[in-house]
């Protein structure tokens, strides 16, 4: 059955309160929400789609507040994104967020070179995986490469190369997403961009 | 200064490319890692927990509703006076104790003519007499009313 757009099933939500609406609404926009919290929380698949069921229901009971002035897929990854800084500031006293063996630690700091020292490195954590086998395994190590990269960067940084690199997101809409000015975006993109290419390098992983 | 300029233009050009290099570095990065997650009854699970939904027109819409129903309870009442002062029911009767006496009279021959003619001015008066929806409502069921009984009345003398 082809889907009906965002905006149909938008007014079918806010009129008539229709379920089913919602549900199409969430299936088409889960994946995009529910890769972007797990990039957040490092990997967490558990926690990620825990925040991202509070942020359907959230998007649910303040969808007669969207007025539709950036995409529906934007508007969800703010409603994300506070839910994860939410989660954060609840879960503040617990230092650490594991990911399979490796503690990667929600930044504290603003040095983005000194995690990216003490961070564990690619080559570790994929020559573990190689010890098991099969399709499953390799997606895992792939997911694990990738948030451990992810790792070596602060909060802020990670969001907007997520919400870049991954989601594909403009630079406007990512400062929508994060409440900050386009300039502040910019300049933790580069930041972010240029500590991550730096430790691929180092880790060497090449084009 | 022309070799300060130089340099400082070999920076950015410098900057510029590590940039780009970055970029195309990130962006094989991160299509080798690219990650699909299938729904699994996600979907279901976030539907079958969402909570009363609270439409967004619920108070505003009572409110209306409440007007709605006072302003025409106003325009029945204005509709039905108007229509007093205006002797409408008294033509109302008037007519239709005519056609009842003709009825009762067994005339074999109804007058449709003036019946139609009386219809027609009275539908050619509908805009002067009536400036509401509930008083166009009242006359057009009254006339259908008439009109059916007319037409009952046509055809029944007709026929015999």
């Amino acid at each position: 059955m082809p889907r009906l757009s965002d905006f149909v099933l938008i007014t079918q939500v806010v009129t008539f309160g229709n379920e089913r609406a919602f549900g199409q609404l969430v299936s088409a926009h889960q994946e995009a929400v529910r890769r972007f919290l797990r990039r957040l929380t490092a990997g967490d698949a558990m926690l990620a789609d825990d925040l991202a069921q509070e942020t359907f229901i959230r998007a649910w009971q303040h969808l007669k507040d969207f007025r539709q002035l950036s995409g529906f897929e934007t508007w969800l990854f703010r409603i994300a994104y506070r839910v994860f800084l939410d989660e954060k500031r609840k879960k503040d006293a617990l230092p650490t967020l594991s990911i399979g063996e490796e503690a990667v630690t929600f930044d504290r700091s603003n040095s983005s070179s000194s995690r990216a020292q003490s961070a564990p490195s690619l080559a570790a954590g994929a020559g573990r995986e190689t010890e098991t086998t099969g399709g499953e395994s390799d997606r895992f190590s792939l997911r694990h490469d990738l948030d451990l990269a992810l790792s070596t960067l602060s909060e802020t940084e990670r969001t907007c190369v997520v919400l870049q690199c991954v989601e594909g997101q403009s630079i406007k809409e990512i400062a929508q997403i994060t409440d900050m000015n386009e300039n502040t975006v910019k300049s933790h993109l580069l930041r972010g961009k240029k500590n991550l290419a730096n430790y691929l390098r180092r880790n060497g992983y090449n084009e | 200064m022309a070799t300060m300029n130089k340099r400082t233009e070999l920076r950015e050009e410098e900057s510029t490319t590590n940039a780009l290099n970055d970029d195309a570095l990130l962006a094989s990065f991160f299509s080798e890692h690219e990650e699909t997650i299938a729904d699994d009854g996600f979907s279901e699970r976030v539907v079958s927990a969402l909570p009363r939904f609270e439409r967004a027109w619920t108070t505003e819409h009572l409110r209306l509703r409440r007007w709605r129903i006072g302003l025409n309870m106003f325009g029945a009442i204005a509709g039905v006076a108007l229509m007093i002062y205006l002797g409408f029911f008294t033509y109302l009767w008037n007519l239709m104790q005519g056609a009842a006496m003709r009825i009762i009279a067994g005339a074999l021959h109804f007058d449709g003519d003036s019946l139609l003619v009386n219809l027609l001015l009275l539908l050619h008066r509908l805009p002067e007499l009536l400036p509401s929806l509930t008083q166009t409502v009242a006359i057009a069921t009254a006339t259908i009313v008439l009109m059916v009984l007319g037409i009952k009345q046509i055809t029944q003398t007709y026929r015999y």
